[in-house]
């Protein structure tokens, strides 16, 4: 019965607003949108947005759109003020999770779901809607998978080292002093920014030392951030470390310089999340690009979850709660029409895989991308850390701590021991009952 | 001139460390610059593969892309408006008040330039928050008037401290006379006091332009719309640590260099000046 | 005695203007800021307050003590290393002792006008593993891991930024310090000379007594810049790695903004503010008692 009701309520405001849009956009009276995002044009990753915006204006020419364009931590910052303030953008990027904790609290952020009829809905990667919220509001329609954690490999240069794709981190590194030898970097992967370590590593090994169920439990406190899995998956990163898999000085490389090491061919593979093929098909040398594989992080000694990675909701445009009328139904319009098969088509031709389901045929998909589409299609996802976890535990003691870890100035167990310290007096999970 | 040059027989030892030091110091100084200067001529691909080489066919490509990616020319126009309008304004604010402070034998005069003292101690991070929401209340955000109060109130403390101690060395007599002749005190503040401070008018209009140019927090705060950003939030949006085209961003760095640079060749005279004026009065 | 009312009006209308707009921009959002300092708020939701729990955590909290640390270490190097050397390197363009001294002074002088955020990021340039630097030795030496360990080094991570420092703000203690030393008439230092007296003689014995006050201002200048510095060490290292180059003012950024801890950011605001009127205080004791001998 109740989904009935949703139902037809959904359907009745669909009605309602396609009738309002048929109005407006007869009348002809402008409507003026103004759009917060996290994005940097000058990110090769970025190149399919400027294309999205022409496209979608042409189509709705009477829809105005304001951008204002600020990237990385300076993003959250000013969001905080603005939300602060109570007076947010009709359109902003937002996290299905912690890290839009403060506009999501506060209910600044619209409950999509009068507008996701079921068809709507079945266009898409069903994963994409779980509850955001909790009574299970959706706030985003999340265009792509964020899964944090693959491998890419340079073939060239494997086939030039007479290297075969290793199996288990072992047997990678058994390869590093061929690689080496070469004057090549075995893994780059850059931790400057102090994130990359815990979300796009640390999350994956957790999950496969100890599976979700584990996490379940240390967010909820039956475990302890203080157990085996936790502690063991830390020690991995410290062995990676130790045998020189990654670049020296990892923790002083921003994360671009290190694949940009990769596309310029001085590494043969590069540890970083599945979303960078995008920036990696901009960037590299079209020749070169099609030597690129991708492969799951290898096993590793001691894994109970395996072949896994660690994802979440990627980050997508939101509507403010208080938009209604006119402006709401282009919101809507503007949303539907990014995320939707339009939208969706052209984040495919650069690179990256959305959850609204194509018709692959369609596109020339690219070696990498196909075989990045099989992997993901094929693994179990674990949990993203810094997606579950409060901010201030994440970001003051677990991305730092890994670094003195990496560094030799910390032990897996004290690092371990710190983090469960801090977040059984102070997270947030724990203080749910 | 000449006794300089009797002067300059400084002892061998002397002058040879003095030539080492300075070259170095002017080495370190300069190859950077020079180094981020003729490397933002080369194309991505070179500046990657031969960091160091000079290029080997200079182009100006990168700051065509960069100027119009970046839309440093609405920036560069917003900063002149917002740094010219704040300078003006916090040096007739601050020679007013110095003035006050210094010629009028009111006890009051002690606790104001206390106060003004204590905001050389104050920190922007410490009021950005509770200035942030006080100007959405008032209407302020997004605007450029919302921008310049904040520059000119974190100017005044500096500004007020330097023209006191010049407005004090003006001697009483002068504004005396100018009262028995029955000019208002706004006659004296305008046709006296003003025009006898000049020489630290210029210093001090020459520290503000310097320190508002270069401000980040409070633009990239306060402002949301594209249109009102100055020129370093634009490029360090712009240019900022995702952007893997080297090129690019060596062009905008340089962008947002050279004004100051020809600011500083154009002004350097009254800079160095400025700057004596500015520290050694007490 | 109608005078002396329309001269107090006048008086208020002169200082007034500037102080209403100095107030209200950072005298009641500072006051609202010590406020917070004694909350537990995460810049929503309700407000608690928790008495001087968060003064009393910076007593414990390792990384607000490397902070500190950093801090000081900034206050050390400018007060020992730019002022001083800024007067040598005005001392000797003042004497002439190289020649073409204009042109070393515009040069030398450069940094001072690029803003902080710029000024990282080209020695980031410089620096990061696959900057300049480590590159030029990579191909002297051979060793193509070569990298700047330094960065990573528990006690001497901070030593490349103080570097930077240097580079950023002597040339401005030079200019100021040139501009002081055109003011002392070549007559006492020739008096000087007549006597045979040695230029290490006159430099200590006669040129830096007279510039005493104006390194006690550049002292003052020094100190309470070094206690706020943010904007390099943000854009250059961002406190990392691993809280290695942490300084109070990056740390109170990042718990206010990111960790969204408003009260406890609140508190280190206010304590940088009491530092640097701690250091003052004691910069004016100490030259009042050098005075005094």
């Amino acid at each position: 019965m109740k989904i009935c009701k949703k139902v037809f309520i959904a359907a009745l405001v669909a009605l309602a607003t396609m009738g309002l849009g048929a109005q407006t956009s007869s009348s002809g009276a402008p409507v003026t949108l103004t759009v917060y995002m996290q994005n940097d044009l000058a990110n090769p990753q970025s190149a399919y947005w400027p294309v999205t915006v022409e496209a979608f204006q042409k189509k709705y020419p009477n829809i105005k759109l304001e951008f204002e364009y600020v990237s990385g931590e300076e993003f959250h910052q000013k969001f905080q003020a603005m939300a602060a303030s109570g007076d947010i953008p009709d359109l902003f990027t937002c996290y299905a999770g912690a890290r839009s904790g403060y506009i999501l609290d506060r209910g600044m952020v619209k409950d999509l779901r009068p507008y996701l009829t079921e068809s709507f809905k079945k266009q898409y990667n069903p994963a994409i809607w779980q509850p955001q919220g909790p009574n299970g509001e959706i706030y985003i329609i999340s265009p792509n998978m964020a899964v944090c954690t693959v491998v890419y490999i340079n073939t060239k240069l494997q086939k030039q080292l007479g290297l075969s794709t290793p199996k288990t981190l072992d047997e990678m590194i058994a390869q590093v002093p061929k690689i080496r030898a070469a004057g090549l970097t075995p893994l780059a992967f850059g931790n400057k920014a102090q994130w990359q370590a815990q979300s796009l590593c640390l999350s994956m090994l957790v999950d496969r030392m100890g599976g979700t169920a584990w996490f379940d439990k240390a967010m909820k406190g039956t475990a302890k951030f203080t157990d085996k899995p936790f502690v063991d998956a830390i020690a991995v990163i410290k062995k990676m470390v130790d045998t020189k898999l990654f670049p020296a000085g990892v923790n002083q490389l921003e994360g671009p310089q290190a694949w940009g090491e990769f596309v310029q061919g001085k590494a043969v593979y590069l540890l970083d999340a599945g979303w960078r093929i995008s920036a990696l098909k901009a960037a590299a040398n079209p020749a070169d690009y099609a030597n690129y594989a991708v492969m799951a992080f290898p096993a590793v000694a001691g894994e109970v979850n395996h072949g896994s990675s660690a994802a979440t909701l990627g980050e997508a445009l939101a509507m403010n709660t208080k938009l209604s009328g006119a402006k709401a139904d282009a919101a809507w319009k503007f949303l539907s029409f990014i995320y939707g098969q339009e939208g969706c088509e052209i984040l495919m031709k650069y690179g990256t895989v959305p959850t609204y389901k194509l018709d692959y045929s369609k596109f020339e998909i690219d070696s990498l991308t196909r075989q990045y589409i099989d992997l993901i299609n094929s693994q179990t996802m674990g949990y993203v850390i810094d997606a579950k976890m409060d901010s201030e535990g994440v970001n003051n003691i677990l991305n730092p701590g890994l670094q003195a870890v990496m560094m030799g100035t910390k032990t897996p167990a004290q690092l371990a021991a710190e983090y469960e310290a801090w977040v059984a007096a102070n997270d947030s999970n724990r203080r749910k009952k | 001139m000449q006794y300089r040059s009797r002067l300059a027989i400084a002892p061998l030892h002397w002058r040879i460390s003095a030539y080492i030091i300075m070259v170095l110091f002017t080495l370190i100084t300069v190859f950077p610059l020079v180094w981020l200067g003729y490397s933002s001529l080369k194309p991505n691909a070179e500046i990657v593969q031969h960091p160091l080489a000079l290029p080997q066919a200079p182009s100006f490509d990168n700051y065509v892309r960069a100027w119009t990616m970046g839309g440093l020319g609405t920036a560069l126009e917003n900063s002149l408006i917002y740094t010219g309008i704040a300078t003006v304004s916090t040096l007739f604010l601050a020679l007013a008040a110095a003035f006050g402070l210094a010629k009028f034998p009111f006890k009051s005069a002690k606790f104001f330039t206390w106060a003004f003292s204590v905001g050389l101690m104050l920190t922007v991070h410490a009021v950005i928050v509770p200035l942030f929401l006080a100007e959405v209340r008032i209407g302020l955000i997004n605007t450029r008037l919302g921008v310049i109060l904040p520059y000119v109130a974190f100017d005044l403390p500096m500004s007020i401290l330097i023209a006191l101690s010049y407005v004090k060395g003006i001697p009483d007599a002068l504004i005396e006379s100018a009262e028995i002749d029955g000019a208002k005190y706004r006659q004296i503040f305008w046709s006296l006091i003003v025009p006898l401070s000049a020489p630290v008018a210029a210093t001090m209009a020459i520290l503000s332009f310097l320190r508002h140019w270069n401000e980040f927090l409070f633009v990239f705060i306060f402002t949301t719309k594209k249109a009102l950003k100055s020129l370093p939030v634009a490029i360090t949006q712009f240019a900022g640590r995702q952007n893997i085209e080297y090129g690019l961003q060596y062009a905008s760095l340089v962008i947002g260099i050279m004004p100051m640079i020809l600011f500083y060749m154009l002004f350097h005279r009254q800079l160095v000046k400025g700057f004596g004026e500015g520290a050694l009065k007490e | 005695m109608v005078n002396a009312r329309s001269k107090r009006r006048s008086y208020l209308s002169f200082v007034l203007p500037a102080f209403v707009i100095y107030a209200a921009i950072m005298v009641f959002p500072l006051v609202f800021t010590l406020g917070l300092s004694f909350t537990k708020w995460k810049g929503y939701g309700p407000i608690e307050f928790v008495g001087f729990q968060n003064y009393a955590r910076l007593l414990s909290d390792p990384v607000f003590h490397i902070g500190l640390r950093n801090n000081v270490l900034i206050v050390l190097i400018s007060v020992f290393g730019q002022i001083p050397l800024g007067l040598l390197l005005a001392y000797m363009l003042h004497r002439r002792m190289v020649k073409g001294a204009k042109l070393f002074e515009i040069l030398i002088f450069l940094p001072i006008t690029i803003s902080s955020v710029i000024v990282a990021q080209l020695w980031n340039r410089v620096f990061s593993p696959v900057g300049i630097l480590p590159t030029i030795v990579r191909q002297l030496t051979g060793n193509h891991d070569y990298i700047m360990t330094i960065f990573e080094n528990k006690d001497f991570a901070f030593v490349p930024i103080m570097f930077v420092l240097l580079w950023q703000h002597t040339s401005l203690y030079m200019v100021i310090f040139l501009a002081n030393l055109q003011r002392i008439p070549d007559s006492v230092i020739e008096a000087a000379k007549m006597e045979g007296a040695s230029e290490g003689i006159i430099f200590r014995k006669i040129i830096v007594p007279i510039l005493a006050p104006v390194v006690f201002i550049n002292s003052i200048l020094a100190i309470s810049g070094s206690f706020k510095s943010f904007d390099l060490i943000y854009s250059m290292t961002g406190g990392g790695p691993a809280h290695l180059t942490e300084v109070m003012a990056v740390y109170m950024y990042n718990t206010t903004f990111v960790f969204q801890n408003y009260g406890y950011g609140s508190a280190i605001s206010i304590v940088i503010i009491l530092f640097i009127v701690a250091a003052i205080m004691l910069t004016k004791a100490a030259t009042n008692k050098l005075n005094m001998v």
